[in-house]
């Protein structure tokens, strides 16, 4: 294996820590630093020396409305409309797994919800141009920690996604993949999921967004269903809630 | 200059959910983070909006912060550069980038956007990797400064230094490699 190369992977360190490790390298380096210790220790390293020219930028005060901003998406992210879930008929399966997916999300909303009990004194709401309401879903996966945020913007019809806690997965052999499914009740790809850290995914052209949505998490061969539908087991799944 | 002291207090009260916390921690390093993201993004509306992104991450992962990974100023300021550099790479596609002798569109940053090296030296308390950096050969190290300052990627650096990609991305190593036995002598 190629990063067992010890100056390899001091350099891929380097590169990751300086930015010009771009595009699936810097994926898959990033991958590879949840579980090795001695590329995170490397990777450290070269934080650390970097650090004071980090230090060297000036300051620069952002506006006022971005820390509204970052208040309003944190009230957005711990307090979810609690919906019963939607399913798509015809796929009992599916049915299943946003009905348990949901029960996780009412939970883990209840959880986040006690976060915003505090009362805090909130800046008065500043005027900013509403942009369209975009479509969340939490997906947490079966007897793991993880969990995905999920959120689409369906005129951009861009998808960003937060992943938290960690799943178990030999990234080499397997990957995750995101399935929207249609109100006809049949997946369609989104694409991998990130199992750390954020990501974005376009959503393509050949899928439609559905009247009711709902999102499926499922356990593929390394790089994705080879046949364009879900092969493995399916990990997670929920409905996608306009806001 | 903030006191780590009071920012991992307020690290670790954000991590219990404290919203109060939150934003005095905010108060006290989104200069120190959007000053970060300005310089590398350039545009004041990606900035923002990866401002936004680097505190809901800092909400979310605070509880991740520890000791050995630096001073709490410098964690939150490299979760803020590589939000920068993946933001980057997202919106920027490698085809647009920026005319040497043009300012970029929107651009508010100062005017010296390619002189890094001075930015560099003339800062205090740099030390060891300012001498470090100084014994490269003046095109490693104006690759290293300007993927590390600007963002820049290879094929950026290759446009920006007029020089072959191969030959680029053999300065970058090079650079790197002699930087780490010069910072690790």
């Amino acid at each position: 294996m190629k990063y067992d190369n010890a100056r390899l992977t001091q350099m891929l360190a380097a590169e990751y820590a300086l930015g010009t490790l771009v595009g699936r390298a810097r994926q898959r380096f990033a991958r590879l630093l949840q579980t090795r210790a001695d590329l995170r220790r490397e990777l450290q390293f070269w934080e650390a020396r970097f650090a004071p020219l980090l230090a060297s930028s000036k300051p620069v005060p952002p506006r006022e409305v971005v820390w509204a901003e970052i208040e309003a998406r944190i009230r957005r992210s711990t307090v979810t409309p609690i919906q019963p879930p939607v399913a798509p008929r015809g796929l009992w399966l599916w049915q299943t797994w946003a009905v348990a997916a949901s029960a996780a999300l009412v939970a883990l909303s209840l959880q986040l919800y006690r976060y915003t009990q505090a009362p805090v004194a909130i800046a008065p709401p500043v005027a900013v141009a509403e942009p369209p309401a975009p479509y969340v879903s939490m997906l947490q996966a079966k007897g793991s920690d993880a969990l995905w945020l999920v959120s689409v913007n369906a005129q951009k019809r861009d998808i960003s996604i937060v992943a938290q806690g960690d799943y178990s997965l030999d990234a080499q052999r397997e990957s995750l993949e995101l399935w929207m499914i249609g109100d006809d009740g049949k997946p369609r790809s989104l694409g991998l999921l990130p199992l750390h850290g954020r990501g974005h995914l376009q959503m393509p052209a050949s899928v439609p967004m559905p009247a009711k949505p709902v999102l499926a998490i499922s356990r593929e061969p390394h790089g994705g269903s080879p046949t364009g539908s879900p092969t493995g087991p399916v990990i997670s799944s929920g409905p996608l809630l306009s806001l | 200059m903030t006191d780590a002291a009071l920012l991992v207090r307020l690290l670790a009260d954000t991590a219990g959910g404290d919203q109060r916390a939150f934003r005095e921690l905010y108060q006290a390093t989104s200069s120190h983070l959007f000053g970060v993201l300005v310089r590398i993004l350039e545009r004041r509306d990606w900035a923002e909006e990866a401002l936004q992104d680097c505190y809901l991450r800092v909400w979310q992962k605070a509880d991740q912060y520890a000791a050995e990974k630096g001073a709490p100023l410098t964690w939150m300021q490299t979760i803020a550069r590589y939000r920068a550099l993946d933001l980057l790479r997202m919106k920027r596609p490698e085809v647009s980038i920026p005319d040497e002798d043009e300012a970029p569109p929107m651009t508010f940053a100062d005017g010296d956007a390619l002189n890094p090296e001075v930015r560099a030296t003339e800062q205090e308390g740099i030390g060891r990797l300012s001498n470090c950096l100084d014994e490269l050969a003046p095109e490693p190290r104006k690759s290293v400064l300007l993927a590390y300052y600007e963002g820049y990627t290879h094929p950026e650096l290759a446009v920006v230094m007029k020089a072959p990609l191969g030959t680029v991305k053999s300065w970058v190593r090079r650079g790197l490699s002699q930087l780490r036995e010069c910072l690790d002598a």
